[in-house]
C-alpha cells in the first residue's frame, strides 16, 4: 500500500487497521467486471439506475471554487461556502466586488470543488483557526487581530506567505478542520428534492503547467467523507495514485467516488495521452480499467475553453471552432503545438478509445460529457447577460474585458485573457430524483449532458427496435428506454439485419434562444484500425426552407443578433426539435459511438452585453467574440460489435 | 501596447494556479512595502526574496533554476520594482480603477477578519423571520393541465383552433384526453400536480407562470403564451405559499441573520473609518 494513500484514509490509520492495507493495492488494481459494477449500482438504487424516466434533467455545477481555494482566496475572493450555496439556491448575495448578485433561476445542485492543495489557507488565517495558531506565527497573527490591528496582521500574513505556504497547511489537523467544515456546510444546504450539495474537491495536478486536474465527487454523506482527507497533488501528481486512493476509499469504507477531468485544452497534450505519467510507457489494460471505472464523465466546456473538439481535428465540422482556448498550457508556460492537440480534446479521445479497446480489451476513454463553470468567485453563473465572471476581477465592471486571468511568465501571447473566456458551462443530469445518490448514480452511468451555460434540454435513446412513432407520445422516454439504452449506454452487437436508430428530443431554454439544429456526431473504427468521424444534421428548424446543400449539410440558420445593441429575437429557429435517426452507414462489425449535439441560434455573448451596458464602443475592439451559438452535448451511446 | 496598458499588466496580480501564489504574493509584498513609494534609489534582492523565487520556480518546473534562469528571475523582479516605483512616483496608481478596486477589496478583506459573528437567540431569530417573511415564505404549489399549440405548426389558424379546442374541452370535460388535442412539446408533460412555482418558471418561463397563477380555477382557459408558444390551461388548485414556523427554517434564518450581521458590521467599520475624514461633494 502506498503510504500517502493510507495517510488520507484517516479513520483506518487512526483505528490501527493500517496493517490490513497492504493487500489493498492489489485488490484495487484487480479487474472490475462491468457486470459486478452494474449489479452493485442496481442493488443500491433499484431499476431506476438503468434509466431515469423523469421528464426533466437537473441542472447544476460540478466545479465551483470558493475563498477556501488558495488561488481564489488570495486573489480577492471573499465569498465562502455559505455564499456559494446561497447563490446557487437562488438567493441574492453581495459579490466580492460589493455588487448584489443573484441567478435568474436557481441551480438544482452544486459541487463545491475547492483545491485540496493548501485548502483553506486564506480562510483559516482570517478566522484565526486554533490549529493554525499553534505556530508562533499563527499566534502573532491572532494577537494582532484581537488587538484590532487587522491591517498589520495582513501585512505579516502576506510576508509569511511569500516565504512559501505549504508549511502550515500541510498540518493535517488544520486540513482536517477545513475539510470537515466543508462537509458540514455541504450537509447544511443539502435539501433532497429541492437542492442537492454533493461533497467534493479538486485534485490539482499540473506537472510543468499541464492541466491534469480532476474534480473528485463523493456519493456519500459527511459521516463517510469525514473519515478521509482529500488526496492532493502534494500527495502525488500521478493520476494513477489518485485512482488508488479512490479504490481504497471504496473498498475500505464502502463509499463511492468518481473523478471528472477538465481543461484538456490546457494540458500540453497530456490529458488523453495513452501513457503512464511516470514511466511514459504505453498504457495497459489495468490503466484502462481504472480510468474507465473512476472517470465516467469529462467536463468538456467551462469558462477557460471548450474541449469537445478542435478545428484541426475536425476540419469537416463547421461548428468545431467554438470557444477554443489553446495557446498554451495552464501556467502559460509551454506553447501548444499541433502535435499536442490530438491528446487534448474529447471527441478525439473517444475515437482513440475505440482503438485502444481493440488493442487492450478495455476502453480507457469511455466517458460521458458535461459542462461546469470552474468559477473561482463562489458565484456559479453562466448566463451571458448575468455572468458574474470567473474571479473577483471578472465580476461585472467596465474594465473586466481587459483583465488577464492567467499571466504567462514567459510571453504575453500565452496570457489567458478575459476576451477568450466564455460564460460556460452547466451539467444536465437525467437522474431519477434530486438527491446525492440519484445524481451521482446518473453521473456514474453517464446519463448526463453538458451545455455552454444555456438550460436547453437534450435527450437521446438508441436501440434496434424503434419505429419512430415512440417520439410522439408524451411518455416516449419510457418506451424508448424499454426498447433501448439512454445516453451513456451500450448497444450490444446487432443481430443479422439490425441497424441502430436513435430517438432524440431537444427543447430550448425557456429563458433563452430558439434551436438551430440537432446533430449526431458519430465516431468509428474501421477494419484497418483507423478511426473516423462524421457529423450528421438530423433535425433542424424551418426544414421546408432550409434544405441540405450539395455537401449534405444544412445551411446556416442565419442570425437575428444586433451586436451593437446586444439583442436577438427568436424570429428564427425552433422552440423544440425531435428526431428519429437511423445510421445510414452502419457496419455491424465496426466499433462506434454516437453523441448528440444541439445548437442554438446565434446570441450575444457577455462581451457584447458589457460593451452595450457599459457603453464601451470606443474602447472595446471592433472584432471580438460578440456572438456565439450556444450548445449542448450529450454523452455518447457506444456500439459494441460481437 | 501603450505605456499605460503595460503598467496595467504589471500591476495586476493574475489569478494563477496555487503553485504560483508564492511568486504573486511576492509582487504583492513589493507593492505594499512602505519603501516602495518613497522613491528610494536602492533596490536590494534579499537572500530571503531570492529563496522565495527559487522555491516558486521549483514548484512550477519541478527542478531548481539554472544560474541563467535565476539571473532572469532577479532581473525581472528588479524590472518590476523599478517600474512600479516609477509608476507610483508618477501617481499612476492613484487614478487607476483596477488598482483602487483591489485596494478597496483588500481593505474589506482586512475588515472582514475583525467581524465578531455570534449566534442569534431564538427570540432574535423569530423577530428576523417576521421582519423578513418574504425571504422564508414557501412557494405556491400549482396543479393544472395544459394543451400546447405550436405557432410554427398552426400559424394563423392558432386562435381559431384554440377557441374550438377550448369549447370542446369545457363541454366534454372528462371524456377527452387533452394531450391528444394539442401539439407535441418535447419533454413537457400535460398534467402537473402540486408543482413549485420556481419549477414551473424553470420549465415554462416566468411569463407563462405568472399568467397561470392569475387564471380562474376549474375550467379550460387561454391560450396564454410561454417561451414555446400558446397553451390552453385548466388550473385545478393553487396552494398559496405560507410562512413556516421557526423550527422548520431555523438554519436558514440563522444564516440569513448572520449574513445581515456581517453586512451591518462591515458597514459600521466603514462608518468608523469615514469618521476620520471630512467629506465635501457637489449636490447631486
Amino acid at each position: 500500500m502506498r503510504d500517502f494513500v493510507a495517510r488520507r484514509l484517516r479513520s483506518l490509520a487512526l483505528t490501527g487497521v493500517i496493517a490490513l492495507l497492504p493487500g489493498l493495492a492489489s485488490c484495487a488494481n484487480g479487474p472490475i467486471s462491468p457486470l459486478e459494477s452494474k449489479a452493485n449500482a442496481s442493488a443500491q438504487t433499484g431499476l431506476e439506475a438503468q434509466c431515469a424516466i423523469g421528464n426533466r434533467p437537473f441542472f447544476g455545477d460540478t466545479h465551483l471554487h470558493t475563498a477556501l481555494s488558495p488561488d481564489a482566496g488570495l486573489a480577492g475572493t471573499k465569498l465562502g461556502l455559505d455564499e456559494a450555496y446561497r447563490f446557487a439556491r437562488g438567493e441574492t448575495v453581495t459579490s466580492n466586488s460589493g455588487q448584489q448578485a443573484a441567478l435568474k433561476r436557481p441551480l438544482d445542485f452544486l459541487v463545491v470543488a475547492d483545491h485540496s492543495e493548501n485548502l483553506g489557507l486564506a480562510q483559516g488565517l482570517e478566522a484565526s483557526n486554533p490549529e493554525l495558531l499553534k505556530s508562533s506565527l499563527g499566534q502573532q497573527l491572532h494577537d494582532l487581530l484581537k488587538a484590532g490591528k487587522g491591517r498589520e496582521a495582513f501585512y505579516l500574513l502576506v510576508q509569511w506567505m511569500a516565504k512559501g505556504s505549504e508549511a502550515l497547511v500541510s498540518n493535517d489537523a488544520y486540513l482536517t478542520s477545513v475539510w470537515e467544515m466543508n462537509n458540514a456546510v455541504a450537509e447544511r444546504y443539502n435539501n433532497p428534492g429541492t437542492f442537492t450539495s454533493l461533497i467534493g474537491y479538486e485534485w490539482t495536478s499540473q506537472p510543468g503547467g499541464g492541466n491534469l486536474h480532476r474534480v473528485v465527487i463523493f456519493r456519500d454523506d459527511k459521516a463517510l467523507t469525514d473519515r478521509i482527507l482529500p488526496f492532493s497533488a502534494f500527495d502525488s501528481e500521478d493520476v494513477e495514485d489518485l485512482w488508488a486512493f479512490m479504490a481504497a476509499y471504496e473498498s475500505q469504507l464502502g463509499g463511492r467516488v468518481l473523478a471528472i477531468p477538465h481543461n484538456g485544452n490546457l494540458s500540453s497534450g497530456t490529458m488523453f495521452l495513452p501513457q503512464h505519467q511516470k514511466s511514459r510507457m504505453a498504457i495497459d489494460a489495468d490503466y484502462a480499467r481504472m480510468r474507465q471505472r473512476f472517470e465516467p464523465i469529462t467536463e468538456v466546456t467551462q469558462a477557460k475553453g471548450t474541449g469537445e473538439t478542435h478545428p484541426l481535428l475536425s476540419p469537416e465540422d463547421e461548428f468545431a471552432n467554438f470557444n477554443i482556448v489553446d495557446n498554451s498550457n495552464l501556467g502559460g508556460i509551454k506553447p501548444t503545438t499541433p502535435e499536442m492537440i490530438p491528446y487534448e480534446y474529447a471527441r478525439e479521445a473517444l475515437r482513440r478509445g475505440l482503438q485502444l479497446e481493440q488493442e487492450l480489451g478495455v476502453n480507457p476513454f469511455k466517458f460521458g460529457l458535461i459542462g461546469s463553470t470552474d468559477s473561482h468567485s463562489s458565484l456559479p453563473s453562466t448566463a451571458e447577460d448575468n455572468w458574474w465572471g470567473k474571479s473577483p476581477a471578472l465580476e461585472p465592471s467596465p474594465e473586466r474585458w481587459k483583465d488577464v486571468l492567467i499571466k504567462s511568465s514567459k510571453d504575453a501571447s500565452l496570457d489567458l485573457t478575459a476576451l477568450q473566456l466564455g460564460a460556460s458551462g452547466l451539467a444536465g443530469v437525467w437522474a431519477s430524483g434530486n438527491s446525492r445518490t440519484a445524481l451521482w448514480d446518473a453521473m456514474a452511468r453517464k446519463e448526463v449532458f453538458g451545455t455552454s451555460g444555456t438550460r436547453l434540454t437534450a435527450r437521446v435513446y438508441g436501440g434496434y427496435d424503434y419505429t419512430g412513432e415512440e417520439i410522439n407520445s408524451a411518455d416516449w422516454a419510457k418506451s424508448a428506454c424499454a426498447k433501448g439504452v439512454p445516453m451513456g449506454g451500450d448497444l450490444m452487437a446487432a443481430a443479422e439485419g439490425q441497424v441502430p436508430s436513435f430517438l432524440i428530443q431537444a427543447r430550448k431554454d425557456p429563458d433563452g434562444a430558439n434551436l438551430d439544429r440537432i446533430q449526431i456526431v458519430k465516431g468509428w473504427l474501421d477494419a484497418s484500425g483507423q478511426t473516423h468521424e462524421q457529423v450528421f444534421d438530423v433535425s433542424w428548424s424551418d426544414a421546408d426552407q432550409r434544405t441540405r446543400g450539395a455537401d449534405g449539410k444544412v445551411p446556416s440558420v442565419g442570425s437575428s443578433v444586433n451586436v451593437r445593441e446586444a439583442t436577438y429575437t427568436n424570429t428564427i429557429g425552433a422552440t423544440n426539435l425531435t428526431a428519429h435517426w437511423t445510421d445510414p452507414s452502419f457496419d455491424p462489425s465496426q466499433k462506434a459511438f454516437y453523441y448528440v449535439r444541439v445548437l442554438e441560434i446565434p446570441t450575444p455573448t457577455w462581451l457584447a452585453y458589457d460593451r452595450k451596458n457599459f457603453n464601451l464602443y470606443d474602447e472595446m475592439p471592433d472584432k471580438a467574440p460578440y456572438t456565439s451559438q450556444e450548445r449542448a452535448y450529450t454523452s455518447p451511446i457506444w456500439y459494441n460489435p460481437a | 501596447m501603450s505605456w499605460r496598458e503595460r503598467l496595467h499588466l504589471l500591476l495586476k496580480e493574475p489569478i494563477i494556479p496555487f503553485l504560483m501564489v508564492g511568486a504573486a504574493l511576492f509582487g504583492l509584498q513589493a507593492f505594499w512595502s512602505p519603501g516602495g513609494s518613497q522613491g528610494s534609489a536602492e533596490i536590494v534582492v534579499s537572500d530571503e526574496q531570492a529563496a522565495t523565487m527559487v522555491k516558486a520556480f521549483v514548484r512550477t518546473w519541478q527542478r531548481p533554476p539554472s544560474q541563467e534562469e535565476l539571473q532572469r528571475l532577479f532581473d525581472d523582479h528588479v524590472r518590476t520594482e523599478v517600474l512600479v516605483r516609477e509608476a507610483m512616483a508618477l501617481g499612476l496608481d492613484r487614478n487607476d480603477t483596477i488598482v483602487r478596486r483591489r485596494l478597496r477589496q483588500k481593505m474589506e478583506f482586512v475588515n472582514e477578519g475583525e467581524l465578531k459573528l455570534s449566534l442569534a437567540s431564538n427570540q432574535e431569530l423569530q423577530g428576523h423571520l417576521m421582519a423578513h417573511a418574504d425571504r422564508f415564505r414557501s412557494e405556491p404549489l400549482v396543479s393544472f393541465e395544459q394543451v400546447f399549440l405550436d405557432p410554427a405548426r398552426r400559424g394563423d389558424r392558432l386562435n381559431r383552433d384554440a377557441a374550438a379546442f377550448k369549447a370542446q374541452l369545457n363541454s366534454n370535460g372528462q371524456g377527452l384526453n387533452p394531450s391528444a388535442l394539442g401539439d407535441p412539446l418535447a419533454m413537457i408533460e400535460s398534467r402537473w400536480s402540486e408543482e413549485r412555482r420556481s419549477e414551473l418558471v424553470a420549465q415554462f418561463g416566468s411569463t407563462f407562470t405568472d399568467a397561470l397563477l392569475e387564471q380562474p380555477r376549474g375550467s379550460w382557459v387561454g391560450p396564454i403564451p410561454s417561451a414555446y408558444g400558446m397553451h390552453l390551461v385548466r388550473v385545478s388548485a393553487v396552494k398559496p405559499g405560507a410562512l413556516p414556523p421557526l423550527e422548520q427554517v431555523l438554519d436558514a434564518v440563522q444564516r440569513d441573520w448572520q449574513a445581515d450581521q456581517r453586512q451591518d458590521q462591515q458597514e459600521e467599520l466603514y462608518r468608523q473609518l469615514l469618521a476620520k475624514y471630512s467629506v465635501r461633494m457637489p449636490q447631486p
